[in-house]
């Protein structure tokens, strides 16, 4: 008999889990220093027990400040912008919906860019562009309940528009930066990239990370009504009001942490979803976590291009839209009469 | 037990969509309401569903003031069953049966061993449950109208509003439906359900309302109401109410016969 897509949700879940360890673990592998899977175990395992070091002293900063923290974080940006994105299809009951729909990654972009014409430390764009991701996404909430009658259609409506204004910001600025430093590291930030990343983002990701997925997780059943449309919902007895600043903050919440850390990352959060639906279903109690474990996996996949290929880093944004435009193309072709 | 009373709706003050509409549902009746297009019947039933916001007037079950209870509560109450729609993604029909059972679950709670129960009772009792593993999107209208009923069914709330359950349905289906609308006030639902065939208010439902520019313009039991001269009036087009007796039985059942020649001389 055809396995069907949401059958055996538990093994599913097991063995994509067991991948994204085996990868996590292989991943070490890859990089501009050759170090065997021996060494590697042995500096992971003497950060627990005594291991007497027979290896350089620097394959210690490698693997532990340097690929530790980019493979953690490409696992939890990876994961976060494909659970935003699920929830936000869900949500607006679109499957063509990312998770910058209200503007949080045109919003983000803007801060970041003012923070490097301004000279700005690393540290202060991040600060920025979180700051700027959070307030675009407000005004576009602020609007769709000022405006209209807050529903769901006006609040996409109030993203786009917002969205825009951000992109419009960005574009001025970038015609003000000097063209030898500031404008490149701009250009670069828009195209995302996970090589400045160091332990202390993951600590920083972790809670903003583990807040949303918590929130996400205890009203996912309310949030798969929402599949049936927003008036359905509520003569189900759902509170849609309140899902939906859910949904919109944790997912926010994700995707500005995600963003601020590693710039803008297209096609995760749109793409993800749809393969994770593929493998357990459509209903969103299951969506939520295989989106977030098979959103780890690709990111982590992709990065590790990335870092495979000598010589020039490729942006990590380009990187996803070249990988996701043909992957989406292909389940465009396989699942379009579920969607129609 | 069903009360509204007095209720009124408008967009804008200078254009009342709903004046002043008031009627019972008892239990285990089947209300129809019938009533030309834009007539307001689909407002009535969001107003009365709290997705519109009554600008007056009162709607109690039970003794319960609708406007004071939780979504939730009222989701308990009272199920709705919509017009067959597509879902944005690929749900078998028994998840979104099993949606139904929401308005049960505590927030953070998922469905148990007992909900599913009760959604697949749903659907046995539709004869649905051999179709519980088809894709919601690839079901004819029909089969999808069925399990939106099951939906509403899985929700246990005693009076279902139906937005036209026959609408988009063959021949075939439109009587199977109203069948199964009849059985269910039989079990002890209370229905109340639009349609624009008035032959309905005959064929399944026991109470009639004649609805035509946002009031009601007579309400009763279905043979008291549905009159030649009140459907002629209602659609205003020549309706004759007739009666036909039935082959093989001497049952005898009205009909509504449009009058086609005349409607030309007009």
């Amino acid at each position: 008999m055809k396995i069907r897509s949401n059958d055996y949700f538990m093994i599913k879940t097991i063995l994509l889990i067991c991948f994204t360890i085996f990868l996590f673990f292989a991943s070490f592998l890859i990089g501009r220093f050759e170090i065997s899977i021996k060494t590697v175990w042995d500096i992971i395992l003497a950060q627990f027990i005594n291991i007497p070091q027979y290896w350089d002293a620097t394959l210690n900063t490698v693997i532990l400040q340097v690929r530790f923290p980019r493979i953690v974080l490409a696992i939890l940006v990876g994961g976060a912008l494909s659970v935003s994105g699920a929830s936000y299809q869900t949500l607006f009951k679109n499957p063509m919906v990312s998770p910058d729909i209200l503007g949080v990654s045109a919003g983000a972009g803007f801060g970041a860019a003012l923070a490097m014409v301004n000279n700005a430390s690393w540290w202060e764009v991040q600060v920025l562009a979180f700051v700027f991701g959070i307030i675009a996404v407000t005004s576009a909430y602020l609007i769709s309940h000022m405006f209209g009658d807050h529903s769901i259609t006006v609040l996409i409506l109030a993203g786009v528009v917002v969205s825009s204004l951000f992109q419009a910001l960005i574009s001025i600025v970038k015609t003000l930066a000097d063209t030898e430093n500031q404008l490149p590291s701009i250009t670069f930030w828009l195209m995302g990239s996970l090589g400045k990343c160091t332990n202390e983002d993951v600590l920083i990701m972790l809670p903003a990370l583990i807040l949303s997925l918590a929130m996400i997780f205890v009203f996912r059943h309310q949030i798969n009504a929402l599949a049936a449309g927003e008036d359905e919902a509520i003569t189900m007895g759902v509170n849609v009001s309140l899902v939906k600043l859910v949904v919109v903050t944790s997912s926010t919440l994700m995707t500005v942490s995600a963003v601020s850390i590693c710039g803008i990352v297209g096609w995760v959060g749109m793409v993800v979803p749809h393969i994770a639906r593929m493998i357990t279903g459509a209903n969103f109690s299951k969506l939520a976590s295989t989106s977030f474990i098979v959103g780890g996996a690709f990111l982590l996949i992709i990065d590790n291009v990335i870092r495979g290929v000598e010589g020039a880093e490729l942006p990590l944004g380009v990187m996803t839209a070249l990988v996701g435009t043909p992957v989406f193309v292909i389940l465009l072709s396989r699942v379009k009469k579920g969607w129609s | 037990m069903l009360e509204v009373e007095g209720l009124s709706y408008y967009y804008h003050p200078d254009r009342i969509i709903l004046k002043d509409v008031s009627f019972v549902l008892e239990n285990q009746d089947i209300l129809c309401m019938l009533g030309p297009n834009g007539t307001g019947k689909t407002t009535l039933l969001r107003c009365l569903l709290s997705l519109n916001k009554m600008k007056s007037g009162r709607i109690e079950i039970d003794g319960f003031d609708l406007t004071r209870t939780s979504v939730k509560k009222r989701a308990q109450m009272m199920a709705y069953v919509p017009q067959a729609t597509t879902m944005a993604f690929p749900y078998e029909a028994r998840e979104v049966v099993l949606m139904g059972r929401v308005a049960h679950l505590a927030t953070g709670k998922r469905p148990t061993k007992k909900d599913r129960l009760i959604s697949e009772e749903a659907m046995d009792k539709l004869g649905i449950l051999n179709m519980s593993r088809y894709l919601f999107n690839e079901m004819s209208g029909g089969e999808k109208q069925m399990v939106l009923v099951a939906r509403a069914l899985a929700q246990q709330a005693q009076i279902l509003i139906m937005d036209e359950p026959t609408a988009n349905l063959d021949y075939c289906n439109q009587i199977k439906m109203l069948q199964v609308i009849k059985s269910l006030a039989e079990q002890g639902y209370s229905i109340l359900m639009t349609s624009h065939f008035p032959d309905h208010a005959f064929l399944a439902c026991n109470k009639t309302v004649l609805m035509r520019d946002g009031v009601i313009m007579a309400q009763g039991l279905s043979e008291d109401v549905v009159t030649t001269k009140n459907l002629s009036m209602l659609y205003d087009t020549p309706v004759s109410v007739i009666e036909a007796r039935l082959d093989d039985q001497d049952r005898v059942i009205k009909v509504c016969v449009p009058i086609m020649n005349e409607y030309k001389k007009r």
